[in-house]
Parts: C-alpha cells; sequence; structure tokens
C-alpha cells in the first residue's frame, strides 16, 4: 500500500523540521506516512479535492472552504492550541477606544485577507457591533503572504508599525503574535489591548474520504506520540501544542462564526 | 466543589500581582520562567489590575499550553488560577559532584545533557550521542577519591622544577637524557590524547569520572610540557622519535573500546611506565631530572590505580572478559610484529643513563636495563593477577605487550 500522504503548507522552513520528525517517528511506529509540502492553501486543497493527498492539515479557512465543496469532509485532530484561540484589537493607550463601539468613525487596520485571525473574524467582530467597513470605520488592511492564511504573522507584524507610526488608531491581530511582539519588546509601552475574542477553532487535520481505514490509524498514531521523548517534545513546541486532540463537538461549533464572517465577505 | 473555593484553598504553588497597565517584556520573561519550575497539573495564581492586561494574561495562558481553571474579580482586580498542562523537564532525585554521592544508575539516562548530575533535564533537550553510557564499564570505585588526591597533587612546572640548577652535563650523558625525554613527551602525549577520546563519548551522568579523566588530560600536559623543558634546557635539545614508538602509540590510539584501552593504557602502559619513572628516579644523573620523573610517578601511579580497579571489577564480574582483553594485546601484537618493535635509541640511552658511555660502563647499563625489562614484566603480571587474572594468562599478555613498553 501506497504511504498516507498529508498535505502541508510551507508557512515556514520550520515545518520541514516538523514533519520530518513526526515521518522519522511514523517509520519507526511502523506506520506508513509521509508528506507534501504546498505553497498555499488553495493548492493545497484543490490537491485534498482531487485526492492527490489523504489528508490536509489545514487552517480553519481552508477547512471550511474544503468542507463547501466536499460533502463528506471531516475534521479529524487539532492541536489542543488550536482550540479557544483568540485575536485582539490594539490601540494606543491614550486614544480613548475602550471598546469595539469606540472605533465609530475611526481608522482600523488588518493583517491579510485570507487570515481569519487578524481580519476575517475581526472585521465580523465590528460588523455584529452594527460596525459597518467604510460607512461606520475605514477599512484598511495589509495583505502580506496571501495563500498562506495568516500563518506567517508577517501582515500583523507590518500593522504593529502602522499603529505605531499612527497610520491607523487601531488593529487586528491574533494573541499568541501580541504575545511574541511583547516576547520580542515590539509591543511598545503606550499600546494596548482593548478586545480579546471569545476563542474559536484554528487549524485541524481534515479528510474527505468516507469510511477509510487511515482515518482511524492516523488519528491513533498521533495521539498515541510519546510525549516524554526529546525529539517529540521538541516537534510540539516548534508547532505550539503540548498535545493533540480529537475535533468534537465544541471544537467544531468553533468553526461557526468563521462561517458566517466568510459567508458575509463572500469568501467562499 | 465550587470553583470560587479553590482560590481559597491553598491549591496553587506560586502567585504573582501584577500591577503595571500591560503585560511587560519583563513580566513576561518572569511567568515564562515561572513555568519550568511547575510540574504538569499544578496551579499557580495571577492577579492583575487592569483589565486591558487580562486579555493580555488571558493569552498568555493560551499560548503557553496552561489552562485557566477558575477567575474571580473584585475590586482588587482579576484573580486567574492557572494550571500547567504539560511536562517540560524530568526531574533528577540524584546528587550531583559532593565527594561522596555515587551515580545511582546502571545506564545513564538517554536524555541528559551537558550538566552536571542532579539537575533537572528539559524534555526537549537535544539528545546527545554519548555513546558510553554503562556504569559497569566506566564505572571504578575509587575515581572520585583519585580525583581529590589530583587535586592534591597539582604541581607546576614552573614553581617545583628549579631549571637553573640543572648541572652541565658530559655531552654524551646529556643527549641520552634528551633521547629519554622526547620518547617520554610522545609516550605522554598518547595518554592525552585517548582519555580525550573517549572523555566526549561519556555521558557527563558519570561527571565524577569525566573530571578524573580531565586531571589525566592536565597530568599529561604537564609531564609533556616538563620533559620537553627538560630536554630543551641546555643546548642539545629535543631528539628523535622512532616508528617503533609511533607504531606502538598508534595502535593504542586507533583502539574503540573503551575497556580494552583502559587496560592496554593504565594497567599495562602505564603500570610499565611505574617501573621505567623508577628506573630514572634511581639512574638520572641530577636532581632536577629525578624531581621531574618522581613528580610524574606519582601522577602516573593515579591513572594506573583507575585502571586496576575498573578492569579488576569488570574481570570480577565476568572471568571471560580476560580472553577479550586478551585478544586485544594479541591483535596490536600482530600488527606491531610487522615491523621491528624496539626503540633500539631509548634503550641505548637507558644504558648509558645507568652504567655509562664507556665500553664496561655501557655493558653494565645494559645488563641493567634488561633487568628493567624482567621488573617490568614480572610487574605487569602481579598486576593483571590483582586483577583477577590467572597466572598463566597474564604471562602470556605480557610477553605479548608492546616492547616500547606503552
Amino acid at each position: 500500500m501506497a504511504s498516507l500522504m498529508v498535505g502541508v503548507v510551507a508557512y515556514d522552513p520550520k515545518v520541514v523540521l516538523i514533519w520530518e520528525i513526526i515521518r522519522d517517528y511514523a517509520k519507526e511506529k511502523k506506520f506508513d506516512l509521509d508528506y507534501v509540502l504546498f505553497s498555499n492553501y488553495e493548492t493545497q486543497v484543490q490537491a485534498l479535492l482531487d485526492k492527490k493527498v489523504d489528508l490536509a492539515w489545514n487552517t480553519n479557512v481552508a477547512w471550511l472552504r474544503t468542507k463547501k465543496r466536499a460533502p463528506f469532509a471531516e475534521a479529524l485532530l487539532m492541536r489542543d492550541s488550536d482550540v479557544d484561540f483568540t485575536s485582539m484589537f490594539i490601540a494606543h493607550e491614550d486614544s480613548n477606544i475602550q471598546t469595539l463601539e469606540d472605533l465609530k468613525n475611526k481608522r482600523v487596520c488588518f493583517g491579510s485577507g485570507d487570515s481569519a485571525q487578524a481580519f476575517i473574524l475581526p472585521a465580523y467582530y465590528l460588523k455584529e457591533q452594527g460596525l459597518e467597513p467604510n460607512r461606520d470605520y475605514t477599512m484598511n488592511r495589509v495583505d502580506s503572504d496571501l495563500g498562506k492564511h495568516g500563518d506567517t504573522g508577517r501582515s500583523e507584524y507590518d500593522i504593529l508599525e502602522k499603529l505605531k507610526n499612527n497610520e491607523y488608531d487601531a488593529i487586528a491581530l491574533a494573541t499568541s503574535t501580541w504575545m511574541r511582539m511583547i516576547e520580542l519588546g515590539l509591543s511598545g509601552s503606550s499600546l494596548r489591548p482593548f478586545y480579546k475574542s471569545r476563542g474559536y477553532s484554528h487549524c485541524n487535520f481534515t479528510n474527505i474520504t468516507p469510511n477509510v481505514s487511515y482515518v482511524n490509524e492516523f488519528v491513533e498514531f498521533m495521539l498515541g506520540m510519546d510525549t516524554q521523548r526529546s525529539d517529540i517534545t521538541k516537534m510540539m513546541e516548534m508547532e505550539a501544542l503540548s498535545k493533540w486532540v480529537k475535533t468534537g463537538e465544541y471544537e467544531l461549533q468553533g468553526y461557526n462564526e468563521l462561517e458566517q464572517a466568510m459567508e458575509w465577505l463572500n469568501l467562499f | 466543589m465550587e470553583r470560587q473555593d479553590l482560590f481559597l484553598m491553598n491549591t496553587y504553588v506560586a502567585e504573582y500581582t501584577i500591577r503595571s497597565s500591560s503585560l511587560t517584556q519583563a513580566w513576561l520573561l518572569r511567568l515564562n520562567a515561572l513555568l519550568p519550575t511547575l510540574r504538569m497539573g499544578e496551579l499557580f495564581k495571577v492577579t492583575v489590575l487592569q483589565r486591558s492586561v487580562s486579555f493580555e494574561f488571558e493569552g498568555w495562558v493560551q499560548v503557553n499550553r496552561c489552562s485557566l481553571v477558575a477567575t474571580s474579580s473584585d475590586l482588587e482586580g482579576f484573580s486567574y488560577l492557572v494550571r500547567k498542562d504539560f511536562e517540560s523537564h524530568t526531574l533528577s532525585d540524584e546528587h550531583g559532584f559532593d565527594g561522596r554521592s555515587e551515580p545511582t544508575l546502571d545506564v545513564a539516562p538517554k536524555l541528559f545533557g551537558l550538566m552536571p548530575r542532579g539537575a533537572h533535564i528539559e524534555n526537549s533537550s537535544p539528545l546527545y550521542p554519548f555513546e558510553l553510557s554503562e556504569k559497569e564499564f566506566l564505572w571504578a570505585k575509587n575515581v572520585t577519591r583519585l580525583y581529590e588526591e589530583a587535586k592534591q597533587n597539582q604541581w607546576s612546572a614552573d614553581i617545583d622544577i628549579d631549571w637553573a640548577a640543572i648541572p652541565d652535563l658530559d655531552p654524551v650523558i646529556e643527549t641520552a637524557i634528551c633521547q629519554v625525554m622526547t620518547y617520554l613527551a610522545e609516550n605522554e602525549f598518547s595518554a592525552l590524547y585517548i582519555p580525550g577520546k573517549f572523555l566526549s563519548k561519556i555521558s557527563p551522568y558519570y561527571m565524577e569520572l569525566v573530571m578524573f579523566l580531565g586531571t589525566i588530560i592536565y597530568d599529561e600536559a604537564r609531564h609533556i610540557e616538563a620533559f620537553s623543558r627538560r630536554a630543551n634546557a641546555k643546548k642539545i635539545g629535543l631528539q628523535y622519535s622512532t616508528t617503533a614508538t609511533q607504531r606502538s602509540l598508534y595502535s593504542l590510539f586507533i583502539e574503540k573500546d573503551y575497556f580494552k584501552t583502559s587496560f592496554l593504557l593504565h594497567v599495562l602502559g602505564e603500570g610499565t611506565f611505574l617501573d621505567l619513572l623508577d628506573f630514572l628516579i634511581k639512574y638520572a644523573p641530577d636532581p632536577v631530572t629525578k624531581k621531574i620523573v618522581t613528580l610524574a610517578k606519582k601522577d602516573e601511579q593515579r591513572h594506573v590505580n583507575y585502571g586496576l580497579v575498573h578492569v579488576k571489577a569488570l574481570v570480577q564480574a565476568n572471568p571471560k572478559r580476560i580472553a577479550y582483553l586478551k585478544e586485544a594485546v594479541d591483535s596490536r601484537k600482530v600488527y606491531l610484529d610487522e615491523m621491528n618493535q624496539d626503540n633500539e635509541l631509548l634503550l641505548s640511552s637507558l644504558a648509558i643513563l645507568a652504567g655509562g658511555s664507556d665500553e664496561e660502563g655501557y655493558a653494565l647499563g645494559y645488563e641493567r636495563v634488561q633487568q628493567l625489562k624482567k621488573r617490568m614484566g614480572e610487574n605487569r603480571v602481579r598486576r593483571m593477577i590483582e586483577c583477577g587474572f590467572d597466572e598463566e594468562t597474564a604471562k602470556e599478555i605480557s610477553m605479548s605487550h608492546t616492547a616500547n613498553f606503552m
């Protein structure tokens, strides 16, 4: 039998290191697994639909696009860090912006147009508050690394610079990116988050073929990883998880809001 | 139980109050540094006074693979009870170096870094390829004591040797000294490189041994310095290296097995050297040379003592290992027998030192060198018997030992 092929988007060189560790571990466990790198999620989704790969490691946006086109699509597995992922709005401390409503008539800058965390959901949160883009506030975007669905975080760093330069009144980004910015000393002393979103679901391993035996084998293999081993711990640190979790009801509901947001923005 | 009650009970192991108006880089460092000190499942409490910080702190919890167990807010601010959800370190319950404790495990932990025994290793640390990880094949009961002795018996070629006191000797005698010193320095290079070669393969879990081998390396460096300086002290200087010596050292250098090497180097090689150094103490023509070899011999005795205890324990545990060691000597002999094994330059110089350079004296010196070789053989056999060898095998091995002595 041919190897189980997993599609993975190469958003960073470390993706290769991560998947080499997983592949080596699979080989050791006599689980026949290999991976294919894609440069963007659109191509990966198409490859999954064309059954050129068996499974895909998808962002939430890629998952929803797959689900729209493949009736039997199922989300199998996620990182624990993909559950209750959040976004933030950041503004200058002295700007009198305390809530989302305060963004009325302000200039807001988002990250890449295909990033759930830096654009799609934050824009939707404003809409929910009755703020329509370019009617109630000025919507701007920095589309860096389109196709990577915000994985590189580059657009978020780009808009941070613009906020610091007072080109805009507020920006939206992932909470995890903000943590990284603080760590790197980029967060500036006058910038404050004034809103943190509800949790939503991020990436998952997607399957579109019903009743195939490899699905359970894959899930068992991933859940059974020996987290005491140095190589696995290293991989998990690089991939920012402490354990793999099955995608259950709660996790699936975490995609609902994004689905509505993508409908609203015509992103399907 | 009500989640609020968790705050009241003594459920958390650490507590911080963040008063600043943002999660600063400094606070991030402090929180990040807290995590390694907690075990999986342990709770800690953080209170933040400002809402903006609470957003950030909640974000920190999520990003750092922890979970919120309970939250509460009052006039004071927002309090969080956070649980660490992963195990970052493997704890050690051993003592590191304290001059008394021994490593307790028969095999060093696979996950062990360049660190003292007793430190807690982070699970994502790289796996070092320490090939030598079995206590039985490394450890000797006396290694910690030998390390202490090594520290106490350090000497310096600058302070302890009175270089100005070397007399002007007959050039023939001085040349013989220089030849012997050249030979000694060559052999000490071997005794420096070989532990060095194995050192990087030994798990630091056996830190006392690693540190003791460190002293051996420095002992040999000091010997190389002192022997070279003695040769260069007068006009004559360093003399000839020989193929016989280099082939002997080479055959030891390429040996890959630590146990075999320990036997060949410490027991047979350095053991034989003890007799050679005794000979030089007796016949060296000047007090400075006598002092150098006397000090060197004290160091060499420690190296031999490690080898003796190490080999003895292994042989006692399994006497079949004697055949394994004999095989090492035999296969080395096959290589050495391809060419003349004798270092005539050395033997002749020893004869001159022990008897003199005229015909009669040289004949006497030659006789004394023959007696030295006999004594070396007897002592090799005695040391092997001490290690648990039967006399017959010990004699066979001794006969096959390199004519280069080391």
